[in-house]
């Protein structure tokens, strides 16, 4: 048992009032569920304001959780588990809100805020439908709520996980005994991965989670409808929620296409993954029922596709939920939540809910309105149903393919009642996923394009056939001949060969020109009227440029050099990707040359500059642009946690470009230090003009330097520098490199700076023992000294030095100017006793009171001259000079020869032809749900007035 | 019989007849024996062994990745990937690939890795 310990810096109001306001939320949803059922469709009782009374405060406590939430994420109040996960110090504030909303509780949260503010807008209708419909909602509400609660029951039964769980009583460690733990921990905290900090991740799940609540209000709406047998009169309330559910998971499920493509490395907007597809699932049943929704307001027919289209979707949302957040998706897809222990919960809330479906339904069923009266093959409803029925179709096969991991667990949960080992019945994901579900979906897209085309013109229940019907056959035929002229067009372009996508490129064309048609001369351009025109048309668009860009996705970077591949038969369209790039050589890729210029590191993103030119085949430039793809780090460098594409855009493609790998020096600090711990040196002690060998080189030392120009190096004063200048000649070509690595004494460190040399697979680094070597030197050194005016001569060592003027901005490698300096520099000639001069500028400089020199060094004559004094009352300078021998001075170094490049970096380009159409395409069909929303809104408005 | 039971009819034959053909799409983890018999394509599970030469020298192939992989049955084969080398390789619990045997190697076209769980609420698994 743990003593009692007294802690310090803990705020333990926050947890004590957020549980209460936690238990406060969960209570109101009971309360106003009971509430609301009582007082039914009459808004008069004291039920109704014990409903909105309930919700108020339920309202109320949600935002308060939020806020205190955030707040202790604002305060960094790391005792609190959930705090101390998802924020760290180095945060920035922005982020917090990204930290909220990513985790499991906060995101339930989150959905529970957009439930509330759409179950306000329900209760500001107040009519019939606002009390059974808020109701519904509750009871979605307080399932959500109880996976927060965090309440635990007696047997260990726990429901929901609390956000205010501390973290000393989440984990049983050492650092709780100490009463000021909060202290040490700070360092600790989890913070958000960078990866996830970007502008994306602070739109995307708002607008994903405000789609998942909106498909709430259609499903409450359906079960109140049932609840009454009511059958018709929600028909119309309905259709602007689920108009509005529709615009905004669409929204939701593009906007994370859009990140996909551009954020992450995923290399396309959709990868039927098992987390994009449970999204895209609810999404497609929800249109599905809008259309059977439209119908049934306008016909009579198909109410019971409605309810079930409406259940289904919000049903499928919760499956989504349950299959995301159980961690049953974590071996097929590339981003789902881990397990938390609420599976169970999740799968109570689903079975719960579609109970209550069910058993409503099967109640009601007798009572919902069935016209005995076949539809029209020519009337608009009937060919509305058969396309909600191939949107239901396809939704279907999806989750088929998507279940299987919940199949191998019901396969598994089998095995454990009976005892058998049921392992031989897994099943794996399809060995190409995307191939597996475009197989199927081609047929989808095909019927639903040709299904838009030519319902658009129909009418409901057939009005006016037999007049009508001569002038619908031209249109649908005028439609399909220009459809069938663009689509040609558009194949010269794309270059499509299997039948299967020729055929769906010709139904998208047919979609486009009929509903485009359609919104020029029927509509006349009255968006009003024409939303649903338009949203077809961009479903069109959309198919095409998914064809385009799907299809057509053109790998630039593949090696071309195919014939060295022993592939064979086996070849496979998905290897070869990658394309060499080294610093500044230039590389061909198909028509373009490529030319890595250089990298620079920004945040925690390495940046790699890459120019790119396109010539045509007279070798004319013809388009010049620079990408910059990067690799993401984590904050202290020690790995690369992802990589950032470069995207260059133009109006019918998008070049598409990702860093594959990079050099080791550029993978961070860990696999850098592994690569240093890997390699093996050489250890040489070697004279000026000795020449050595490795296996690659032969080299010899030249002179040596007391300055340096080596990259990362910037000088200080007294600093001490020594560069050995080293020549190397290729045993593989014959040629000379130079190689000019440097050891430098700054106070009492040592800093070794090496040289690497690419082409010879080479590093060169001194040891420091060679620091020894100059000071012994330096020892037994017997410096003469001078002291002379400007202009004059004075003879020391055997040369004669001229002491020709100041210099009073002296340039020198080792010398890093600073404005409050005092420096200058003596211009000498030397003369030595052979006659030759020589021209020598030692540097003397006041930094901070503290004098400084930077001496001269002749090379030829191994002359050193250090300029050491100036006596300003006197107007002389005084100079030391003596012969360094460094001749004699043996030059300890270590090399390897197996020393990986430091200057490429392995990139992949691709083309996506034509993906502006999907985009545009995509919103345009938002846009067709948005504005029939509106239309209808402005509509009822109108009604309402009259 | 209305025409409407006669087109759902036809979408449910259809869809019987789609949901029959896409699992025969879903494939089941294989092993390299199996890999080796049937010379079709496969899904295997299994280790890396890391006692084993692994190489990706880009200077020389930035499309030759090759190492050993341990299936679940326990037999080590070399595996060759026409492509880089995937990131944080080394950190895999697991590794899932998709190909199949040729020349008595392992010619792979997808590499999925199962890493230890970085991420507080992310099971962190990387798509090569």
């Amino acid at each position: 048992m743990q003593e009692q310990v007294a802690y310090l810096n803990e705020h333990l109001w926050v947890g004590q009032i957020g549980q209460l306001a936690m238990v406060t939320l969960f209570v109101t949803t009971i309360l106003g569920i009971y509430g609301f059922f009582k007082a039914g469709k009459s808004r008069l009782t004291p039920w109704y304001k014990l409903g909105t009374g309930a919700f108020l405060v339920h309202s109320l406590s949600v935002v308060f959780v939020i806020g205190l939430l955030l707040y202790s994420m604002f305060n960094r109040f790391y005792e609190y588990n959930f705090v101390f996960e998802s924020v760290s110090d180095d945060l920035p504030s922005t982020y917090v809100f990204v930290a909220f909303w990513e985790g499991q509780i906060g995101s339930f949260l989150l959905w529970m805020f957009w439930s509330i503010v759409m179950g306000w807008f329900l209760w500001r209708k107040k009519n019939e439908w606002s009390a059974p419909v808020l109701g519904f909602l509750l009871i979605i509400q307080a399932f959500l709520a109880s996976m927060v609660l965090g309440i635990y029951l007696p047997g260990d039964v726990a429901i929901g996980r609390s956000p205010f769980t501390l973290l000393r009583d989440l984990n049983d460690a050492p650092i709780f005994a100490s009463a000021d733990y909060i202290q040490s921990i700070r360092k600790m905290a989890n913070g958000l991965n960078v990866l996830l900090q970007n502008y994306w991740n602070i739109i995307h799940p708002p607008t994903l989670f405000l789609g998942f609540a909106s498909t709430a209000v259609p499903f409450s709406f359906a079960l109140a409808g049932l609840w009454y047998r009511d059958h018709r009169s929600w028909l119309p309330q309905v259709l602007p929620w689920a108009l509005f559910a529709g615009c905004v998971l669409g929204t939701g499920i593009l906007l994370g296409g859009a990140w996909a493509y551009e954020a992450l490395s995923f290399g396309g907007y959709w990868a039927w993954d098992p987390v994009e597809n449970t999204s895209f699932v609810p999404w497609l049943i929800l249109v599905a029922g809008i259309h059977t929704n439209l119908v049934s307001r306008s016909t009579g027919y198909s109410i019971k596709s409605t309810y079930g289209f409406y259940g289904l979707a919000f049903l499928l949302v919760v499956y989504s939920t349950f299959l995301t957040r159980s961690g049953i998706l974590a071996d097929t897809s590339a981003h789902a939540f881990t397990e938390m222990g609420l599976t169970k919960q999740l799968l109570f809330y689903l079975g719960s809910l579609a109970g209550l479906f069910t058993i409503l339904y099967f109640r009601a069923r007798k009572s919902i309105p069935v016209l005995e009266k076949e539809e029209k093959l020519s009337s608009r409803e009937f060919w509305m149903f058969i396309g909600s029925l191939v949107l239901l179709f396809s939704a279907l096969l999806i989750t088929y393919t998507t279940s299987i991991p919940v199949y191998n667990k019901i396969f598994d949960l089998f095995g454990s009642l009976t005892g058998k080992d049921m392992t031989s019945w897994h099943r794996a994901m399809p060995l190409d996923p995307i191939a597996h579900y475009n197989k199927f979906q081609v047929w989808v897209a095909f019927f639903i394009a040709l299904l838009t085309g030519f319902t658009e013109w129909l009418r409901y229940r057939s009005l006016g056939w037999e007049t009508y019907r001569k002038d619908y056959y031209r249109k649908v035929l005028f439609h399909a001949l220009g459809a069938l002229a663009i689509a040609l067009l558009v194949n010269i372009w794309l270059d499509i060969h299997a039948w299967q996508y020729q055929a769906m490129l010709a139904a998208s064309a047919f979609a486009v020109v009929s509903n485009l048609d359609y919104l020029i001369r029927q509509v006349r351009g009255n968006l009003r009227l024409g939303a649903s025109a338009l949203a077809h048309t961009g479903l069109g668009i959309m198919l095409i440029g998914i064809l385009a860009s799907g299809l057509n996705q053109d790998i630039i970077s593949k090696d071309t050099n195919i014939l060295r591949n022993d592939f064979g038969s086996l070849a496979d369209e998905s290897l070869f990707d990658n394309v060499y790039l080294t610093k500044n050589i230039p590389q061909k890729m198909r028509d373009y040359t490529l030319l890595y210029q250089k990298d620079t590191i920004v945040r925690n993103e390495r940046l790699y500059y890459i120019d790119i030119y396109k010539q045509n085949p007279e070798g004319k430039v013809t388009d010049k642009f620079t990408i910059h793809p990067a690799v993401v780090y984590d904050d202290q460098f020690s790995k690369i946690l992802s990589v950032n594409p470069s995207i260059q855009r133009y109006w019918n493609r998008d070049l598409f470009t990702l860093v594959a790998q990079v050099n080791a020096h550029h993978s961070g600090n860990e696999a850098l230090h592994q690569l240093e711990d890997s390699l093996t040196y050489t250890r040489m002690l070697e004279h000026l003009q000795d020449t050595f060998e490795t296996k690659t080189l032969t080299g010899w030392i030249e002179s040596i330097a007391f300055s340096t120009e080596l990259g990362d190096y910037t000088p200080e004063p007294g600093d001490l520098c020594i560069s050995p200048q080293f020549k190397l000649r290729s045993k593989a070509t014959g040629a000379m490199y130079e190689a000019h690595p440097a050891i430098v004494l700054r106070g009492n460190i040592v800093y070794s700076l090496s040289d690497v040399i690419n082409n010879l697979n080479t590093k060169i680094r001194l040891s420091d023992d060679l620091l020894d070597e100059f000071f012994r030197k330096e020892a037994s050194q017997t410096y003469e000294t001078i002291e002379f005016k400007q202009g004059e001569t004075a003879n020391a060592q055997g040369y004669q030095v001229h002491f020709a003027g100041f210099n009073r901005h002296p340039q020198h490698p080792m010398y890093l100017p600073d404005s409050a300096d005092i420096a200058i520099s003596a211009i000498l000639e030397v003369t030595n006793p052979g006659g030759e001069v020589f021209e020598a500028e030692p540097i003397y400089y006041i930094r901070g009171n503290r004098p400084y020199n930077i001496p001269a060094y002749l090379p030829e004559e191994d002359l050193m001259i250090r300029f050491t004094h100036v006596d300003p009352g006197k107007e002389t300078i005084e100079l030391q000079l003596a012969h360094d021998q460094v001749n004699q001075w043996q030059i300890p170094f270590e090399i390897n020869s197996d020393y990986p490049r430091d200057d490429y970096v392995v990139l992949q380009a691709k083309i996506f032809p034509g993906i502006n159409l999907f985009w545009s395409g995509g919103l345009l069909m938002m846009v067709g749900l948005g504005l029939a929303l509106w239309s209808r809104r402005k509509q009822r408005r109108q009604r309402e007035h009259a | 019989m209305k025409k409407i039971h006669i087109i759902i009819g036809i979408m449910v034959i259809a869809g019987i007849g789609l949901i029959i053909q896409a699992s025969g799409d879903m494939s089941t983890y294989g092993t390299f024996e199996e890999a080796q018999l049937s010379g079709k394509k496969v899904k295997i599970v299994g280790t890396l062994a890391r006692d084993k030469e692994m190489t990706y020298n880009p200077e020389v192939d930035a499309n030759f990745f090759s190492f050993y992989l341990t299936d679940e049955n326990g037999k080590t084969e070399q595996v060759i990937y026409h492509k880089e080398k995937p990131r944080d390789f080394e950190l895999s619990e697991k590794i899932v690939l998709t190909g199949q045997m040729h020349d008595g190697t392992f010619r792979a076209t997808d590499i999925l890795l199962k890493c230890p769980s970085k991420y507080k609420d992310e099971e962190l698994k990387m798509k090569s």
